[in-house]
């Protein structure tokens, strides 16, 4: 007895709409993104398809082994009629977070999103002409203009908006400050809502003369608009020159979470929460499989993304692995930290070749500084690996941060996923073993897990060392004693087969 | 002297080759003989095509020829109903001569044969003249695909009433292949939250249940739960997180519970969470000693389950997985089990009762994931469970509610069950809630009235033949 096909109306089963174990077998996939894709063939008549393409709600499949145990599990997407049968194919649930798009801003320090206010945003108050208002070189300054006539309701200054219809709202607003001035000026900061409603001044600083300069951390009301803004007291024409009064502010970042980091693992888990709050029976809504990361992300802002996309991004930078598997949980973890470790004897190689053309051995990261210049990290290098190849071959990878220690850790993870001799072979095994000789079936495997072939000769160079171990990309079950397995390397793949063994008979 | 019958029938029509006034004749006919399936998906046995050559005769013209179409039309029947047509199962019976066998064995019929026609017609057919057709140089051919076991006449045993959870079993006479079964658990709730795990075993020893609430360790305490009805009848095993890392339970030696022979284990566990915010991890453990030449004994690396996050604020039984041990359990000086526990706060507490064992050899478990209730029931459905194979079709899951009334019931996992041994065992794992809005949840079923169930379990087993005799 292998594996059960159930087909339930919805992940919470409560309502068994077909058992179609019976039919040919089921072929699955998993991948990177944890299950894959699930197929079957199963005969009936026409009408009958016809009434499994119109089960409501979008139907969950679960294949399961010997003790109920989750083999894979998905949702059915597809059902064709065809050649006097129905063949339908679910997905694992990754798709889940290819539903619905996600917009909203956790974190950025990029200055281009602030902007000079005008009469467009404040007509009551915005008189920008009477300023120099300058964004650029890291800093907003701010510099009263000489023989300008001011009151208490003429204003200079910088906003900040969150993206429209945007799924967070600013709480955290950091600057350090430099401010020059007279007593009967000031510099403030107010926070609005979207439309412009709901002001408050949530911090302010009165000149005395001097040069004052500190940094600042706010709490902000959940609003999404921030203004920093210069003003007179009271009334009056400014006759120093031009710059004599001065602010500038440097060093910004706004933050849509309270916490003093903005981790990739945290936005983990609001995508998680995010997609189950717009259906509801997709994802599992434990986050226990989210292990937390130590980066804090600082330009870290989403619009129309896909959160299928962002958590991709975030696993690369990273090195971790993210995919749903079991039970429909979300996993976000260091790369192969919950693999199962195999054991398998080839049987037959059929063919093997070597191809650097996917090979670097140097990275350097792209990345911005807070005007949007671009920068580049210092090359990073696998020696061990130039040494063997003899050559240099180095890549640049693009990053989305201003930050140069974060850049260089995402270099980094970035060469350990392209440093590898890239080997691809045809092999065939026929039995599957743990480290203790038990055997096991071979839809026990996922991608992830760590295959040992024991059998290779001894002793070999670096090229079969890189066949004897690796770790698994994919697996695509075909029924029994027919497996395909796919190596973790850039393509071409490494492809094991399962030889065939006599069809359903001991 | 019992008679030879060879009958293919599906209650109306019938082609009865043992009657002669039937008008069909065996020419030849050899039995198929099918083999047990390793890697079978739904089926245990290999299903078999069928031949007879016959020859087929009518008192008219058209009474051959709607004697011919019946062949046909009776596979296509077949074929239908295997399909989930609205049609009756057409059987394929046979009982040799001077058989044992009060009654005939039989099995369904599925549809054409794997390759070829179902019917083909003697090179001397002549059309709608003649009024006999088929002779041993020239046959009518027919063709058809069986399930490959045949079956005999049901035996069934009702065993003890035990409470739940605990191990029940059931007496047959041990037959020769494994045999389709049917299970029925005479006291059984299911409701919106009360997921159960049945395990089913040829051997009672297979299967083992027991109390977490002795495992205390640093972060582990004993606690009472008594209303809740724990497995232990009193405390419960608590965990109090010390910090966010994984902690481990005290350990309780399985060794002496297990079969010698034993070297796959599944194991289950029943928790609760404090808080829906809680994120919380297990695994099980297993450590076994193996005796060695020096030193006497040593640790071998230990076995882990995967990391199961426990979802629910309810009481609810889990699958963590399968252990492999390392060498046989008979080989070992005792298997320590344990449970690692890891909790993402120290804010809130994870509650454990039960663990349970089923040995991976020769057993199975179906899962049922609970009814869903429109909010004015807001009970649970006290009733017999009923995993039917006797029909010979798809197995199918009900559970029946009063005398007459019957609710399919879903289910994940394979609900055909064979077994051929003496013993059939069973261990029902569940909770439930109280009837009524806003009832309490219990680590165990319970009834009406929130006492824990007792349950007792029914096996009828039809003997499958793969030799007609």
């Amino acid at each position: 007895m292998s594996l059960s096909v159930q087909v339930f109306n919805s992940p919470q089963k409560s309502i068994l709409l077909a058992d179609f174990s019976r039919y040919r077998v089921p072929e699955f996939s998993t991948g990177e993104h944890g299950y894959g894709s699930c197929t079957q063939f199963v005969p009936m008549t026409f009408r009958r398809a016809t009434m499994v393409m119109d089960w409501p709600e979008t139907p969950h499949v679960v294949l399961s082994g010997r003790w109920a145990n989750e083999v894979w599990s998905g949702r059915l997407e597809q059902a064709w009629y065809e050649n006097g049968g129905l063949r339908w194919v679910a997905f694992g649930y990754w798709q889940a977070l290819r539903d619905v798009p996600y917009t909203a801003l956790w974190s950025v320090t990029d200055l281009r999103g602030w902007n000079v206010l005008t009469v467009n945003e404040l007509p009551s108050v915005a008189t920008p002409e009477k300023w120099v208002l300058q964004n650029g070189g890291g800093a907003l300054y701010f510099a009263s203009k000489k023989s300008e006539t001011f009151t208490a309701s003429t204003i200079g200054g910088f906003y900040y908006r969150t993206p429209h219809n945007g799924k967070r709202l600013i709480v955290k607003l950091d600057f350090n400050y430099s401010f020059t001035a007279s007593s009967n000026w000031k510099i403030a900061v107010n926070e609005y809502d979207s439309a412009w409603g709901s002001a408050s001044q949530i911090w302010s600083l009165t000149g005395d003369g001097t040069t004052q300069a500190g940094s600042v951390s706010i709490t902000v009301a959940s609003k999404s608009i921030l203004l920093i803004y210069f003003y007179r007291l009271s009334s009056g024409t400014y006759t120093n020159d031009t710059g004599v009064h001065n602010a500038n502010i440097t060093n910004i970042r706004i933050k849509t979470t309270s916490s003093s980091t903005v981790l990739a693992s945290a936005i983990a888990s609001a995508l998680v929460a995010y997609v189950n709050g717009v259906n509801s029976s997709q994802l599992n809504s434990s986050t226990a499989l989210i292990e937390a990361t130590t980066d804090d992300l600082q330009d870290e802002i989403y619009e129309d993304a896909v959160p299928s996309d962002i958590l991709d991004r975030l696993a690369l930078l990273h090195g971790y692995e993210v995919g749903v598997r079991k039970d429909r949980m979300l996993f976000f973890r260091p790369k192969g930290s919950a693999g199962r470790h195999w054991y398998i004897n080839a049987t037959r190689v059929t063919d093997f070749g070597k191809d650097i053309s996917q090979v670097f051995n140097e990275v350097y990261g792209i990345y911005q500084d807070a005007n949007g210049r671009t920068l580049r990290t210092a090359v990073a290098a696998n020696e061990f690996q130039k040494e063997a190849m003899g050559i240099t071959r180095r890549q640049s990878v693009q990053l989305q941060t201003t930050s140069s220690t974060q850049a260089e850790a995402h270099r980094d993870a970035r060469l350990d996923d392209i440093d590898n001799l890239n080997v691809a072979a045809t092999i065939e095994f026929d039995r599957l073993f743990d480290a203790f000789g038990n055997r096991h079936n071979e839809y026990e495997m996922n991608a992830g897990d760590m295959v040992t072939i024991r059998n290779l000769p001894l002793p070999t160079g670096s090229i079969v060392d890189k066949l004897r171990e690796f770790r698994l990309a994919g697996t695509q079950w075909r029924g029994p004693g027919m497996m395909i397995l796919e190596a973790e390397v850039p393509a071409p793949s490494l492809v094991v087969l399962v030889a065939q063994q006599k069809a359903g008979t001991r | 002297m019992t008679a030879r019958v060879v009958k293919i029938t599906d209650g109306t029509d019938t082609v009865d080759f043992e009657d002669s006034s039937s008008g069909y004749t065996i020419l030849r006919h050899r039995p198929a003989v099918a083999e047990m399936m390793v890697d079978g998906l739904d089926e245990l046995y290999s299903q078999v095509d069928e031949q007879f050559e016959i020859a087929v005769e009518g008192s008219t013209p058209t009474e051959l020829s709607e004697r011919l179409a019946k062949l046909s039309r009776l596979i296509d029947n077949a074929r239908g109903h295997y399909q989930g047509e609205g049609l009756d199962p057409v059987l394929y019976q046979y009982r040799i001569d001077d058989s044992l066998l009060t009654n005939p064995l039989q099995a369904m019929i599925i549809g054409g044969p794997e390759s070829g026609d179902v019917l083909t017609l003697p090179e001397s057919y002549d059309g709608f003249t003649q009024t006999k057709t088929g002779d041993v140089g020239d046959p009518v051919v027919w063709r058809f695909r069986r399930q490959g076991l045949l079956l005999g006449d049901s035996e069934s045993n009702t065993g003890s009433s035990v409470a739940n959870p605990n191990v029940m079993t059931a007496l047959l006479t041990a037959v020769e292949n494994d045999s389709p079964t049917d299970i029925e658990l005479d006291n059984f709730t299911t409701g919106p939250e009360s997921t159960s795990f049945l395990a089913i075993a040829d051997d009672a020893n297979k299967l083992y249940v027991n109390s977490l609430a002795t495992m205390t360790a640093v972060g582990f305490t004993a606690a009472n739960d008594a209303a809740a009805l724990p497995k232990q009848g009193t405390n419960i095993l608590r965990y109090t997180p010390p910090d966010t890392d994984w902690n481990e339970t005290g350990t309780f030696g399985i060794g002496s519970v297990l079969r010698t022979d034993t070297r796959e284990i599944a194991i289950f566990i029943d928790a609760k969470k404090s808080n829906a915010a809680l994120n919380a991890l297990v695994k099980a453990k297993l450590d076994p000693l193996v005796s060695g030449m020096s030193p006497a004994t040593i640790a071998v690396t230990t076995p882990q389950t995967s990391p199961k996050a426990i979802t629910n604020t309810g009481r609810q039984w889990y699958a963590l997985g399968t252990v492999h041990l390392p060498v046989p359990a008979g080989d070992t000086n005792g298997i320590s089990l344990s449970f690692l526990v890891k909790c993402d706060t120290t804010s809130y507490t994870l509650d454990l009762d039960a663990f349970a064992l089923v040995d991976a050899d020769n057993s199975q478990v179906l899962y049922f994931p609970g009814i869903e209730e429109s909010s004015s029931l807001n009970s649970n459905l006290y009733s017999q469970l009923n995993i039917i194979q006797r029909d010979l079709e798809l197995p199918y899951v009900e559970v029946q509610i009063g005398t007459s009334v019957f609710l399919n019931l879903p289910y994940q996992g394979a609900p055909r069950i064979y077994t051929k041994g003496a013993e059939v065992a069973a261990l029902w794992l569940s909770t439930s809630y109280s009837a009524g809005p806003g009832g309490s949840s219990f680590w165990c079923g319970v009834s009406a009235a929130g006492a824990r169930l007792s349950t007792a379990l029914s096996a009828t087993r039809y003997p499958g033949y793969l030799v007609p005799r």
